[in-house]
This record gives C-alpha cells, structure tokens and sequence, in this order.
C-alpha cells in the first residue's frame, strides 16, 4: 500500500504546477467559432438596424401623410402640377386665348408664369441650405423691382438691369447678389421659355383687358409685357413663399429623423452592454389595454348629415396575447392576436319612429348606412343641425334630440416589430407594424332620453380590415424572466368603412400593459 | 480589470474580454486536456471544444466556488464527453481483482513529459479512472457516475493503471540506469 501511495504521490507532486501553453491555432479556431460579437460588425449591424428601423418609421410617415391629406392637399399640390404643365404650355395658353372668361384667363397667365417659377425652383436646390433666407430676400427684391416698375422706370426684360437697380435697395449686399445672380443665371436658362410666355401673357393681357372690368385700371397702365411681369412678380412671391413652407416641413421632417438618428445614436454608447440572454428570445405576455376610439376628419360612418355632428369616442377594452421573438438583442418581432371593441357615439340626431315619419318628407327620413333590425324598419335619423328651428315642423321642437352609438368589435391580428433604444432595468422601445381586423361584432343603438335601443348594425363595415401601428414600449424588468410592460399605442385604421362621407378617418388609441414572461 | 468584470464582459460576449479569459487559464486546463487525452491532438480538440462551452456558457457561472475550478469541470467533462459518446470503444480488459503490485519508486529524476506520456499511453477508461482519483480527487462513486461504470469497476481500473504505470516507470528506471553504466 505504501508504494502505491507513492506512485499517486509521485504523479500528485509532478502534476501539481502542470501547465502546457496551448497552440496559438487553438485559440484561432475557439474565436472564430464563437458568435460574432466583434465591436466594428456591431456598429455596422446597429446602422442598418437604426437605419432600417429609420426606412420604416419614414415609410409609415409617408403612407400616413398621404393618407391624413388625400382630399385636403389642394393647396399644396399646383405647384407640382405647374412644372409638370411646362412641357404644353405654350399648348395651353393658345387655347386659352380665345377665351372670354376672365378668370380663366387669369388663372391660365399664372400658371404660364408658374414656369419661371418653376425654373427658379431647380436654382433654388442647387443652393443648399440657404433655401429659406434667399427666398425670402428674393421676395423682397422682386417685390422693389415691382415697385420700380410701377414708378414708370423703364423697364426691360434684361435681369441685369433689374439686379442694377436692387442693388441700390435697402437689402444687404451679399443677399442681393445672391439673389440676382441666382436669377440671373434661371432667367438666362429658361430665356426662350420666359420669352414665348411674355408674349403669351400680353397676349393674355390683352384678352384681359377688353373683358375684365375690375382690373381694367391696374391693367391698362402698363405696356403688355409690364403686366405680364408684374403679374409673374406677384405669383413668384405666393409661388416662393409656398416653397418656403414647402421647404420648412421638409426642414422640420428631416430634422425629426436626425433627432430619432442622434437619440439612438446616444443611446448605442449606454447599451454597450447588452444584458439581452442569449438563450431567452422567445417571450409571451398577455395584455390589456383601454382604447380610446376616435376619426382624425370631420365626418361620418354613418351618414353624410351627420359629417357635422359631434362625435365623442367612449373608452373600451382590449384585451390579447403577444407572442414575441429578439431577432437581435435590439430588434424583436411579434405577433399577437387581441379582442378589441370600439364604440363612438353622434349626438344631436333625433331618433324617429314609423309614425312619425309617415308625414315626413320621405328625403330627410334617412337611414344612412344603417341595416335596421326587424321591428326597427320604419325608423329615420336625422341630425338636428338639418333644421332651422323656425321652419322646420313642431314636432322636432318638441323632442329632445338623442345619440346614435356605434359599437363595434375586432379580433385583431397584430403584426410589429419592436426596436430597442434603452436596454437597462427600465427599457424604452419604438414599436411599428400593422394589424389585421376581423369584424365580430356591429350593433348600432339609439339613444334617446337616456335609454338605449339597438336598432340595427351598419352594413359598410368590412369584415376585414387594417390598421398601421405605431407606439412607444416602457417596460421594467422584474426579474430575469419577468418584464412589465407599458406600450400606448397609435393604430390608424384603414379600409374599416368602405363607404364613409366626409373626411372620416378613423383611428384607436390604447394603452397596452401586459407582463411578459421570457423563455 | 478583476475577474468578476472579465466575466461580465465575457457574458457580453466582449471578444477582447473573451481572448484575455483564454490567455489567463489556457495553459493550466490545456495540462488538464493532456492528461485525460491520449495524445496531443486530441488535447486540443478538447480544450477548443471546452472553451466554446466555457464562454456559451459563462453566465451560469454564478460566482460560487472559484472559477478555476468551474472552468477546471468543464475541461473534465468536455474530455470525458468523448468516451462516454464511444461507450464501444472502450478496451475490453480484465476487471478481475488484481494484486497489488509493488514497486519502488523514489526517483525524482523522472520528467514529467515521461510522466504524461505514460499517462496517454494507458488504456482509455484506466486513464480516465487514475486521472479522476489519483489528480483530481474524485472518488470512486463519483468516477462510477461520471462515465457509466461501477465503483468495484472503477477500483479495480484504479489499480490496473497504477501497475501499468508503475511497470513503465521501472522500465525507464532500467534504461536509465543501463545507460548510465
């Protein structure tokens, strides 16, 4: 026995400060087949992340403007459609040049003079940022060359000229030649251009002249070509200053994405650490949330005659499971599937039954995009604000007018993807996506004097319909594994009513709590 | 930087944390590889395989015990993985009780490069037994659960690689010493 406790002795003492470096090669293949975690690849992955989630937020915005503005955009739009007009102008004013409608005449010298417009808007890109300041001082200086005009200068069409004569002005110097020169050079690119169109313009002017009453004194003062000019003047002026505010929204948009652009960039320096587990991607949370439902235009889902009515979005529940997965330690995308209702209630509508109606004009005893229930046929719904008090029938003064309330219910299908911008015991997530609807539940109920009846459920509701997404994600980290959530929510619904009046553009608001459990 | 931020940032997968983690205890779990395997080659299959475990999955190290010893368990484990996975390939040897032998050893003049060669040189599962109870203080229960074999079995592989081992050292001693005449 002793022996054989020497020789585990013998190996013991031999083996006790045993080391053997390793070959470099061990380590080359133990780092390359760790996960690629190397700083420089992180940066690059969170730019196209950031970037990626920047496309999506821009791409939201853009669809949702568009939307928010499809039948007010009246305003912004000519300008647009003057420098695609261009081409054909010289077409145009031709045709417009027989024609006696003064207004038309009128409209048609603008737009032909929008070409210049148009002309110094390609000049005015090449300048950068000094967009808005040389607008405005161009405004100013073609506002003096008008001035200078109407004191009887002699006035040419030569710009040169005209940039002499700014230049005594009160402007400063450097803004002036700025100015003239940037109008110099537009002028001398579209010379031809401006040339047919002055000729066109008196032309018009003349037209004018022999038909407009009003403007007569204003007109007939100037030469032909003055005129034109100073018309253009004017219509540059609204024309820029337009641009200007054109150019503003631009400036305020791209400042917002630099915002978004800088935050998480300043927020990559404090989540070096990712505390993310790699093993835990997968969660799942039940929610609940309030949703306030609400239309962004004035309009309704029921009946034009009650575009004007006021409308009052009640708070309801939502309530659903989320089902998420992390892509990466900062993006996750998820899924769930909600039950949502929504109600909104119209006031001032009066509520009348069969017999009452009977005597009525049968015009204004309407329905709407009501499918009445049966028993519920004969009724009528007028909004109030149809009837001035002193005419219309006894019977409407005598009555109390009521609401119609709404109610509809969702199973709803979201689909986001959640990006992470603070990864620390309180995180801080943006959230966009869209959601899939399925109508379950339509009921339209009458309420007058306080008791509420259905009468039946509108029949323009899609029983399929989408919503895109957007929210902020709080959340707070109760353990490893538990996560309590905070996410208000903004879903913009689209294609629910397939036959609205007005500008009815509905959307919910909710504010979703869940408690997330990883695995 | 202490251990406990080498760890921190080895769970954030930091690949600098990573590679000065590795410098620090290579050398100390590769003497490990090299005795449990029974050449180099496979020493370092195993100590590359160890230390992907080891960094997948650091942040179940807990800080309880010492790390070296956490690591250390690893390395044993990784090394044995592979004869547990070739149960087959285990030498078919006598598990009949063995005599002691009896051997003197006193020579301090024996390398440790010898030392290891022999212990390479052992039959896989006799290597594995000596390494476990002889240098890593496991005990026979616990040797019998590691790799799927009884105590007796592992008692008695005890004692055969000790005979193995000591038989070579004689050998040794015994050219040694005809070379020196």
């Amino acid at each position: 026995m002793n022996e054989e406790k020497n020789i585990d002795r013998l190996f013991q003492e031999k083996f006790k400060d045993f080391e053997v470096a390793p070959n470099d090669a061990v380590w080359n293949r133990i780092s390359e087949s760790l996960p690629k975690k190397k700083k420089k690849r992180r940066v690059i992955a969170l730019w196209w992340q950031i970037g990626g989630v920047a496309a999506a937020i821009a791409l939201l915005l853009t669809v949702g403007m568009s939307l928010f503005n499809s039948s007010d955009d009246s305003e912004v739009l000519p300008i647009i459609v003057d420098t695609e007009k261009t081409e054909d102008n010289s077409k145009k004013d031709t045709e417009l040049k027989g024609s006696n409608d003064d207004n038309n005449s009128l409209d048609n010298g603008s737009q032909g003079i929008n070409v210049a417009d148009s002309n110094e808007n390609e000049s005015n890109n090449t300048n950068g940022n000094e967009k808005s300041t040389t607008e405005q001082n161009n405004t100013k200086g073609l506002t003096s060359s008008k001035t200078n005009k109407s004191k009887g200068v002699a006035n040419s069409t030569e710009n040169k000229t005209k940039a002499a004569s700014n230049s005594h002005k009160s402007l400063t110097e450097l803004n002036n030649k700025d100015n003239n020169s940037r109008v110099a050079s537009s002028n001398e690119r579209s010379e031809n251009k401006i040339e047919e169109q002055i000729i066109n313009d008196s032309e018009i002017n003349s037209v004018i002249k022999n038909t407009i009453d009003d403007k007569d004194s204003a007109v007939t003062d100037k030469t032909s070509p003055n005129g034109s000019e100073n018309d253009s003047d004017t219509q540059n002026n609204k024309g820029l200053e337009k641009d200007t505010s054109i150019l503003k929204e631009d400036n305020q948009k791209e400042s917002i994405l630099d915002a978004i652009a800088d935050n998480s960039n300043n927020e990559e320096n404090i989540d070096e650490k990712e505390k993310e587990d790699e093993q835990n991607r997968w969660s799942i949370a039940p929610n609940v949330a309030p949703v306030y439902y609400s239309s962004l235009g004035q309009g309704s889902s029921i009946d034009q005659q009650f575009n004007g009515n006021s409308k009052r979005g009640d708070i309801n529940m939502s309530y659903g499971i989320t089902g998420s997965y992390a892509i990466s330690n900062k993006l996750k995308v998820r899924a769930g599937i909600n039950r949502v209702n929504l109600s909104q209630s119209t006031s001032n509508v009066f509520a009348l039954s069969g017999s009452e109606t009977a005597s009525r004009n049968a015009e204004v005893s309407v329905m709407g995009n009501i499918n009445p229930r049966a028993g519920f046929e004969n009724i009528s719904l007028m909004s109030t604000d149809m009837f001035d008090r002193n005419t219309t029938p006894e019977i409407f003064n005598s009555r109390s007018s009521g609401n119609i309330d709404q109610r509809f219910g969702f199973i709803e299908v979201p689909l986001e993807l959640e990006y992470r911008l603070l990864d620390k015991k309180f995180g801080l997530n943006v959230i966009g996506g869209f959601s899939t609807f399925f109508l379950n539940q339509n009921e339209i109920y009458a309420d007058v004097d306080g008791s509420s009846t259905l009468i039946g459920e509108a029949n323009n509701m899609n029983s399929t319909s989408f919503s895109a997404n957007f929210g902020l994600g709080l959340d707070y980290s109760l353990s490893k594994q538990w996560n309590f959530s905070l996410e208000p929510q903004f879903k913009y619904q689209i294609n629910t009513f397939n036959n609205t009046s007005g500008n009815y553009r509905p959307f919910f608001i909710g504010l979703y709590t869940g408690l997330s459990y990883k695995f | 930087m202490s251990l406990e931020q080498l760890i921190k940032k080895c769970i954030n997968q930091d690949a600098k944390a990573q590679s000065q983690l590795y410098k620090q205890y290579a050398s100390k779990l590769f003497s490990v590889c090299l005795k449990y395997s029974k050449n180099y080659v496979e020493a370092e299959d195993n100590l590359h395989d160890a230390f992907i475990t080891v960094f997948s999955k650091i942040d179940q190290y807990k800080n309880k015990g010492s790390f070296e010893g956490w690591l250390k368990r690893i390395v044993i484990n990784t090394s044995l993985q592979r004869y547990r996975e070739n149960v087959g390939v285990f030498d078919i040897v006598n598990e009949e009780k063995i005599e002691d032998v009896k051997v003197d050893i006193n020579d301090k003049d024996i390398s440790i490069d010898f030392l290891l060669k022999i212990i390479q040189e052992l039959p896989d599962r006799y290597r594995l037994v000596f390494n476990l109870y002889v240098l890593d203080g496991y005990s026979h229960v616990e040797i019998s659960e590691l790799i799927n074999i009884s105590s007796g079995t592992s008692k008695s592989n005890l004692a055969r690689a000790r005979m193995i081992l000591k038989e070579k050292i004689e050998d040794y001693k015994a050219s040694l010493n005809s070379q020196s005449l």
